[in-house]
């Protein structure tokens, strides 16, 4: 148990489920197209919610190449189903789709971990 | 005696005596033991000096005392013809050389391993006294058929008396046992060279010391016990080296070698000696024990020295634990930076130079260029470049060669090569041309303008026509609607010019990855890279839908290939083929939840894939379902998911497109010659673009027929790297199923090219000779199934020969040949690369003034008028698309061309007529469509010219808009009644 809530408040878990809100406080308070808010809206949008879903998943093998891969593809279909999603629903707005990459991120990040089994099979 | 003289390079237990009993080895665990009797022992004396020469005489002697006496005694002399004479004379009984090879411990000692005839090889120092049971309990050891090499302790005997500081910790500086040594037999990394044995099959496979290191009469500069320990321990994975304490010599210790300045010579000189088997064997396995050591033995030694009343004066010994450590921690890192700077640098340098030098002239090629784009001939960027381009392209194929073909595992290099690689292929354009080169890249920033300007509001419907289909699969321009309003940019113009270099960077990761699931050959995998790379001259890398959903595509291949193999039976030739050096073992099966994490992982992907894009969902599916027929990649599951969530999104968003299109799909499919028809390019005009369309056709063909030789060269890659052909193939039959605006055959092209690029780098490769058993006899029977004087014919034939394969061996390594070959051919694709991709680089590539007047025209233009220009090429063209209606002269094909051509101003204004006396038309003749539709002979020659002669001529048409590339003209409707 205290394990466990350890690694909930590892400061890594937290910052990650974080990383959505922080970018979405730059694009609300930083102005267009200032270095500050490219860098947190890049940084958040091809690699949090990848690398939070691939935390919660634990894909037991691969290596830096295949992890940084699976990341950056996580990342980016997020986005791209977000967005398309949130125009078909009539609700798009940048930010919109950021909030919701944002919750999707901070609930996947905080998703306890399923362990991986003892015995393969 | 027993001959000695016949080969032993077989395992220990082909050698050694019957099996006796089954007890416990040196580490633990039970194994068989042997009956150590029937091995014989030479034990080898070096000697340099006469000055030893009483040591010596009792070091002898000590070996006749032996409980149980050696077989054979050398005893090397080393480069001292008058210590060999004496010795000669002295000692009848003992075989006295002198040494061959180079001054010094290890040339001696290798002389006398040369001389050696028993099954194990001991070394005593000339200076050291071995106690009667020393062989006794060294022989002892090798019971275990395991055990390679076994060392015993060595006690110093101080001629003067220990020195009351000296750290027994650091009784290795004087060559002998040191506190941090296991105190019972145990496995150990290295013994000491006074007192260590081997047995003599290790030296035939490995070879003897290395003269690199070892002491030259006094200078002390050793470790070569440890290099080669290290190098035995390398070559038999599960051997074991063993140290008995119990197998004891007592070293005689001159008094010399009790002072502080020996001490501390010795400590710097072992770091050096530390640093150069680093170099040699790996800093992990040079440094492992050493690590322990600093660990656990010297803070142990730090606390007996600081406690009160220990023994030996304290303040001495601490200084001299301190000194020690410290000082061969020094010389490590001087050795270390000594030997980096004289050799490794030097070897870094020549892979390193070309690039720099490339990456200068790519950079001094840069200004050059970008004032010569105002102006592109039939040629395109290729005949604009300067020559520091080409030379800088020319290193980079030369350096990348010399990276590959090195020595080295490291992917760094030729990662790095890679990356310039991309630079110069497909971020030069980036770099001269003010604004995104092609007129479907201008397409596609205008529908995000679109869509950012309505809020995303997406028209499923087919009102918008020709431009419906990307609402229908609108993810790509979502994400980047969505991206453009978070980075508060102003349109997705800013960034869209870096989208070739960007998104071709992206496919590296998951190309090595693939790649690397079918071969474990660095060399292949990269020379593939590059070929792929330099093959993919087809231009789908700008920004677009399909470069996206490209990426995708080879990430869910990279990870279905690598992390969803399932177990399946090997074939007749399956262990031959997981060893073949160029091939490489199938990927294990994962448990059933891994399997499962890893589709999930996959299903966001594959979403995005068939939100984005038309085609490529299809290939996915159809590739996938190829996998079907390997039984490793056989996963339903998989196919399912890829069907099913395309289909879903057909059957709802992209609903309309279908009702609208199947029945015209359905009168086309078949139609080979309609659908492999290229619509770009198709009747080149020009001596320009019919070279560079020869070019860009040739380019795809040699790296097609390079494909098909490593295909029929290397049978055993055909049998691992099925799934990569199986993939290739499966995009193939579209081309008859439907022609994708006649794209679809570069399209083909494009999704085949990593399996085409991994065959044509095999091709590039020599077969390694298979080692075939007979299928009857049961002994293996080594017969050259590639022989170099077998004509081709008869080798191929051999490509599935009658024997089994029971293992490969490589040719001998022929780095220049093997080098020419590569440089060779990535050198002719590099060269005919840059016209292909560049070579039309006049018709796509759109100068500012251009961009202006299409601009300028789209201010006037109210909403609802009708746009009519030649053809689309041209920046920003669909501009606020959801207002206008357009009409393109060389795409209609509802009227025969000689309508236009025979009254152009005519046809155009009765085209025009109706939107009447209040609607607005326009006609737009600016210089990229003028370009197009005469190098691409869209229009018969001087059709071009006609039309505007005829429309400047014309009362119905009123110019309003004029600049250095092109004019628009208004429509007139009444004078175009009065005309008629």
């Amino acid at each position: 148990m205290k394990a466990a809530l350890s690694d909930l408040l590892s400061p890594y878990r937290l910052l990650l489920a974080g990383s959505g809100w922080l970018a979405l406080l730059c694009v609300d308070r930083v102005a267009d197209d200032a270095p500050l808010r490219v860098a947190a809206v890049l940084l958040f949008v091809l690699l949090c919610p990848g690398s939070a879903a691939v935390r919660a998943l634990r894909p037991s093998r691969g290596g830096a190449a295949e992890g940084f891969l699976l990341v950056l593809m996580i990342s980016l279909s997020a986005l791209v189903v977000a967005a398309t999603s949130l125009m078909l629903a009539g609700r798009f707005s940048g930010p919109h789709t950021l909030i919701v990459l944002a919750a999707l991120t901070t609930v996947t990040a905080l998703a306890p971990v399923g362990r991986a089994p003892a015995d393969p099979g | 005696m027993q001959d000695f003289s016949a080969d032993t390079a077989e395992r220990p237990e082909s050698t050694a005596g019957t099996t006796t009993a089954t007890t416990d080895t040196a580490d633990g665990a039970p194994a068989v033991r042997v009956d150590t009797d029937a091995l014989t022992l030479t034990v080898v004396v070096c000697a340099y000096t006469m000055d030893r020469w009483e040591v010596m005489s009792a070091s002898l002697q000590s070996l006749r005392d032996q409980d149980r006496p050696p077989q054979q005694v050398v005893l090397v002399t080393d480069h001292n013809s008058e210590l060999y004479q004496r010795a000669v004379e002295a000692f009848p009984d003992v075989e006295v050389v002198p040494s061959e090879g180079r001054p010094g411990l290890s040339g001696a000692r290798n002389t006398g391993i040369e001389r050696a005839r028993g099954d194990v090889v001991a070394f005593l120092d000339d200076d050291a006294v071995a106690e009667t049971g020393w062989t006794a309990e060294l022989m002892a050891g090798y019971a275990d058929p395991a055990v390679l090499g076994v060392g015993g302790g060595i006690e110093p005997y101080w001629e003067a008396g220990r020195p009351a500081w000296f750290p027994r910790e650091f009784d290795w500086v004087v060559g002998c046992s040191y506190t941090g040594l296991p105190e019972h037999s145990a496995p150990i990394r290295n013994m000491i060279g006074a007192n260590m044995s081997l047995r003599r099959e290790a030296f035939d496979a490995v070879g003897g010391f290395s003269t690199d290191l070892g002491r030259t009469g006094t200078l002390p500069l050793g470790c070569e016990e440890t290099e080669l320990c290290i190098r035995v321990g390398r070559h038999y994975g599960d051997g074991v080296i063993l140290y008995r304490p119990d197998a004891v010599v007592h070293h005689h210790v001159g008094a010399v070698r009790g002072t502080w300045r020996y001490f501390t010579s010795r400590c710097w000189r072992e770091g050096q000696s530390k640093a150069a088997v680093s170099r040699m064997a790996g800093a992990r396995a040079a440094l492992s024990t050493e690590r322990a050591y600093l660990r656990t033995a010297i803070p142990r030694a730090l606390g007996r020295a600081l406690r009160p009343g220990g023994g030996s004066p304290p303040l001495s010994t601490l200084l001299a634990l301190t000194l020690g450590v410290l000082l061969t921690g020094l010389g490590y890192l001087t050795g270390t930076a000594r030997l980096v700077t004289r050799r490794q640098v030097a070897r870094q340098l020549v892979v390193a130079l070309p690039l720099v030098a490339a990456l200068v002239l790519w950079g001094s090629s840069i200004p050059a260029t970008s004032a010569r784009v105002g102006d592109l001939g039939g040629f395109g960027l290729a005949a604009a470049v300067p020559w520091s381009f080409w030379t800088s392209l020319g290193l980079l194929v030369l350096g990348f060669t010399l990276a590959l073909h090195r020595p080295s595992r490291s992917p760094l290099w030729p990662a790095v090569y890679t990356v310039a690689l991309l630079a110069l292929q497909r971020a030069t354009q980036a770099l001269v041309y003010a604004s995104p080169l092609y007129a479907w890249a201008w397409k596609h920033i205008d529908i995000i303008d679109r869509l950012s300007a309505n809020g995303g509001h997406l028209d499923l419907s087919n009102r918008l026509a020709a431009m419906a289909p990307y609402d229908q699969w609108a993810g790509f321009f979502a994400g980047n609607t969505a991206l453009v309003k978070l980075l508060g940019l102003r349109t997705a113009l800013s960034y869209a010019a870096w989208a070739p270099f960007v998104s071709s960077l992206l496919l590296l990761v998951p190309l090595v990855l693939i790649l690397g699931v079918f071969s474990r050959d660095r060399r292949l995998v990269w020379t593939a890279v590059w070929i792929f790379y330099l093959g993919n001259w087809v231009g789908q890398d700008y920004f677009s839908p399909q470069a996206f959903a490209f990426f995708l595509f080879l990430g869910v291949l990279a990870l279905v290939l690598r992390n969803l193999a399932r177990t399946a039976p090997l074939g007749r030739h399956g262990d031959a083929d997981a060893a073949y050096p160029l091939g490489a073992a199938p990927r294990a099966q994962l448990p059933r939840r891994e399997r499962l994490v890893w589709l999930l992982l996959l299903a966001p992907p594959v979403a995005a894939i068939a939100m984005a894009h038309q085609l490529t969902p299809v290939v996915l599916a159809v590739g996938l379902m190829m996998l079907l027929l390997t039984r490793r990649y056989r996963n339903w599951w998989l196919v399912a998911l890829a069907l099913v969530v395309p289909a879903a999104w057909d059957a709802t968003s992209a609903l309309a497109f279908f009702k609208l299109q199947l029945p015209a799909m359905e009168r086309t499919f078949g139609d080979l010659l309609a659908n492999s028809q290229a619509g770009y390019g198709t009747a080149p005009t020009g001596t320009g673009p019919v070279i560079v369309s020869w070019m860009d056709r040739g380019l795809s063909g040699i790296v097609a027929l390079l494909a098909v030789v490593g295909v029929v060269r290397h049978p055993s890659l055909r049998r691992t790297a099925l799934p990569l052909m199986l993939v290739a193939v499966a995009p193939m039959p579209l081309v008859v199923a439907n022609s994708y605006g006649g794209e679809m055959i570069f399209r083909v092209f494009m999704f085949a090219l990593p399996g085409l690029a991994f065959f044509a780098a095999a091709a590039l490769r020599r077969r390694p000779e298979a080692l075939l058993a007979e299928a009857d006899a049961g002994t293996a029977d080594p017969v050259r199934a590639a022989s170099p004087r077998r004509p081709v014919a008869a080798r191929l034939r051999r490509a599935v020969p009658e024997g089994r394969i029971t293992g490969w061996r490589s040719h001998r390594p022929r780095p220049v040949p093997a080098a020419a070959v590569t440089l060779t051919v990535l050198g002719l694709l590099a060269a005919v690369f840059v016209p292909s991709y560049t070579g039309k680089d006049r018709i796509d590539y759109f100068p500012k003034p251009e961009t202006e007047l299409v601009d300028a025209m789209y201010a006037q233009a109210p909403p609802g008028s009708y746009i009519v220009a030649p053809d689309s090429n041209f920046p920003d063209a669909y501009s606020g698309y959801d207002h206008y209606a357009y009409w393109w002269l060389a795409d209609d094909t509802t009227t025969p061309l000689s309508a236009l051509l025979a009254d152009p101003a005519g046809y155009i204004a009765k085209g025009m007529a109706w939107v009447g006396t209040t609607g607005h038309a326009y006609l737009l003749l600016s210089r990229g469509q003028q370009s197009d539709v005469t190098m691409q002979g869209l229009l018969p020659p001087g059709s071009y010219d006609r039309i505007a002669a005829s429309v400047a001529a014309s009362p119905s048409f009123r110019l309003i808009l004029q600049n250095s590339d092109g004019k628009v003209y208004a429509y007139v409707p009444d004078a175009g009644t009065v005309n008629r």
